[in-house]
């Protein structure tokens, strides 16, 4: 193992635009039809279990140190079960680096690169996802690392600039009916256990923090936290702006939204703020789905060669290749929404499992002590 | 370990190699030499026996000697020699909907027509209801153009009003974003509402839409703004004038950067410019269950001609006299307006926007039933300020 390298100010980052990279593109609609115009209160609901995910995370992380999700779990809970868990914790991430690089690539298709075929766009994120899984951990959390400087302002600027842009009308959150965020509590509460997933990745990045322990936590919880304000203006300034229903009726409510509330510039063909935004938010996406791709290349290595020093670049290359083939079933953007509901279903399993591996590892302090 | 690394950079380098030709992600590139940029869409109902059919016409800036071009008006390109007038192809047809009227001028035009810069969108009078409703569900649902061209209707046929040519040479949209800047320095009654505002008004249903009527003139650049045409859903319910549209867009907007005003005092003329215009609608649930509203407005305004009065400069006496009867004068005017808006069923001004928060159980087309009937309070406060060189 080489000097850990990851401070807990960069795995919260990490965390953050993990949990909201592309959500931003599907979240919105997503829970819409789950809640109505009361959507804006899932963030809310979604921060408890968040933080129970979080605390399950950095209790295994403080009983496995030095080692990932795929190469205690053959000792916590045996051969046969650690490959169905593995398997689903690697379903789920495949999930998300499926729905990332296609959901950004349906709205690129769809509006600024209107000729360019969706699997060519997902082609190109691929590459770029599977060049960096190919490089590492490291190169994986510096590239994330270079971003904050690059996009945390914009973003910043994209919150904050609506407020005095004029253009929100916070009555549009009335009336308030609660009937309408318990109209199908099975599915808010699927989506509140989901929401805040980013701290999963500590199963994987667990290994390479510095110091280990304690920075474990920290970096889950303020990551989590960090992620509520993204995700209430992500969902909440399109009801503000579009109001109900017309809010829900947008394929991309947040994208959207950033258009008609950029400042004017006079500058042609690229006269929009919204573009620049989407090229900014389009590098978040990828680094969200190098992290969803890396951690089930990882699990997936660790589970059929728990001693490997890394995983091996062909692995990840077919992975890469699969990635591509799957997204060619993705007929548009409602196919993706239609995926992205089973994905969240899958979340909240996963979300569920953290803790069940938790109080395993409680209940088991001998499986430390195995290898 | 050196085989190893070596396994390793060979799928780097081949990443690296093709993420550095293909992460632009174009494919099949039109160059911008191919492409129709439109500036301008004009949608009417067309006169067919096949009835239900939507007309639309185009205006595409073209670069160009005087005979290179098509129909004149549009938009100039930046750069164009003031002497050379700005030219632009003027494309129209018709179809059952916008999108099958579009796709029949793609044969029109020798390269692709690109909808992406579209920035005004103009709606003849007679528009039918259905067709408006239709062609912005287009706009906005199934043909990806931007959410923010500004909208305006016209008394005339669009295609009519788009042949316009400029004395100038100016282009139409030049024209049309002059009239708008103008008119903050003037009569204050030319807005644009963004086309995404008009789809929240007729999805979300709120109130009722408002657009500046732009008509053709004999002088100046050829067009003229000359009231605005209130709405009842989406069929054009009536016009008012542009001192009647100063105030319903004050009412409508809540906020709005005001105009020139003129009001009369003791059989004096008098004008006052408003600077901005603060307005807040407050419901509460009157007799019958129906709604009281209050409408409270405050609008900061400089006295552009004294009327003839002395103005001393540490008297305010007269000024706060004038600033009563400017108060005074915009109440009656506002509640005239709101009679005739009510008689058209028309919620312009967008009551209902706080009317549903105070109450939720009321919706749209139950007040539109008590719309006719509710009585409105309307309090106007002036801060009048002298300015320039006042006797």
């Amino acid at each position: 193992m080489r000097e850990p390298y990851l401070s807990w100010p960069e795995a919260a980052w990490l965390i953050m635009q993990y949990s909201t990279c592309a959500n931003y593109l599907f979240m919105p609609q997503l829970l819409y039809s789950i809640s109505g115009r009361f959507a804006w209160a899932v963030p809310i609901v979604a921060i408890p279990p968040a933080i129970v995910g979080a605390w399950s995370v950095y209790y295994l992380h403080t009983r496995f140190p030095e080692e990932r999700l795929g190469q205690f779990l053959p000792r916590l809970v045996g051969r046969p079960l650690s490959i169905v868990i593995g398997g689903l914790y690697t379903l789920f991430w495949m999930g998300g680096a499926l729905t990332n690089v296609t959901v950004f690539a349906h709205y690129l298709s769809d509006t600024k690169l209107q000729f360019t075929p969706a699997t060519v766009l997902v082609a190109t994120n691929v590459l770029v996802v599977v060049l960096v899984s190919i490089s590492g951990l490291k190169t994986l959390v510096r590239v994330n690392d270079a971003l904050v400087f690059i996009v945390a302002p914009f973003i910043l600027f994209s919150w904050l600039w609506p407020f005095f842009a004029s253009r929100l009308d916070f009555s549009n959150l009335a009336p308030v009916r609660l009937s309408e965020l318990a109209s199908d509590p099975l599915r808010v509460a699927v989506a509140a256990v989901t929401m805040y997933h980013g701290y999963q990745i500590i199963l994987i990045a667990g290994p390479a923090l510095n110091p280990p322990g304690r920075a474990a936590l920290l970096a889950g919880a303020a990551g989590a936290l960090l992620s509520v304000p993204a995700f209430l203006a992500s969902i909440t300034m399109p009801l503000l702006a579009f109001g109900w229903p017309y809010a829900n009726l947008l394929t991309y409510p947040a994208a959207s939204f950033m258009e008609v509330v950029a400042p004017k510039t006079g500058l042609f063909p690229i006269r929009r703020f919204d573009f620049v935004l989407t090229v900014l938010f389009r590098y978040i996406m990828i680094v969200a789905a190098m992290s969803y791709f890396y951690s089930a290349a990882q699990t997936l290595s660790d589970l059929v060669s728990p001693g490997a020093r890394r995983m091996h670049p062909w692995l990840v290359m077919a992975l890469g290749i699969v990635l591509v083939a799957l997204s060619a079933f993705f007929k548009g953007i409602r196919t993706v929404m239609q995926f992205a509901s089973v994905w969240v279903t899958l979340g909240a399993g996963v979300a569920v499992m953290s803790p069940l591996l938790a109080l395993v590892a409680f209940v088991r302090p001998d499986a430390a002590h195995g290898r | 370990m050196r085989g190893s690394d070596l396994l390793r950079r060979i799928p780097a380098l081949a990443s690296i190699f093709l993420v550095m030709t293909m992460t632009a992600g174009c494919w099949d590139a039109i160059d911008i030499d191919k492409r129709a940029f439109v500036s301008v869409m004009g949608l009417d109902s067309a006169d067919s026996d096949e009835g239900g059919r939507i007309q639309v016409t185009l205006i595409i800036p073209t670069l160009g000697s005087e005979g290179g071009g098509g129909a004149g008006g549009g938009g100039g390109g930046a750069g164009t020699p003031e002497t050379m007038p700005a030219r632009a192809l003027v494309l129209e047809q018709s179809g059952a909907n916008v999108e099958e009227a579009v796709e029949k001028m793609r044969a029109m035009v020798g390269g692709v027509l690109d909808l992406s810069t579209l920035q005004y969108v103009a709606v003849g009078r007679g528009m039918n209801p259905n067709d408006l409703m239709s062609s912005m569900h287009t706009l906005h649902f199934t043909r990806f153009v931007p959410m923010t061209p500004l909208m305006f209707a016209t008394e005339e046929k669009v295609s009519d009003l788009f042949s316009v040519e400029s004395p100038s040479g100016r282009g139409l949209t030049d024209t049309l974003d002059a009239i708008q800047t103008q008119s903050r320095i003037g009569w204050g009654h030319v807005h644009y509402p963004q086309s995404w505002e008009i789809m929240i008004l007729l999805v979300n249903k709120t109130g009722d839409m408002t657009l500046t009527v732009i008509d053709r003139a004999d002088q100046g650049d050829g067009l003229q703004a000359v009231g605005a045409a209130v709405y009842d859903g989406a069929e054009c319910a009536g016009l008012i004038d542009p001192s009647d549209a100063l105030m319903l867009y004050s009412v409508a907007y809540r906020r709005y950067p005001g105009g020139s005003y003129p009001f009369a005092h003791e059989g004096r003329g008098l004008l006052m410019r408003v600077m901005g215009i603060r307005t807040s609608v407050k419901a509460s649930r009157g007799a019958d269950d129906a709604p009281r509203l209050t409408v409270d407005m405050r609008a900061d305004a400089t006295l552009m001609d004294s009327g003839g009065y002395r103005l001393p400069l540490l008297n305010r006496k007269k000024l706060d006299e004038l600033e009563q009867t400017a108060a005074r004068d915009m109440e009656a005017r506002l509640g005239r307006l709101l009679e005739r808006l009510q008689g058209w069923n028309s919620d312009a001004m967008r009551l209902y926007h706080e009317v549903r928060v105070r109450m939720p159980e009321m919706s749209y087309e139950d007040f539109k039933e008590v719309y006719p009937r509710i009585k409105v309070d309307f309090n106007v406060s002036v801060l009048l300020v002298r300015t320039g060189l006042l006797r």
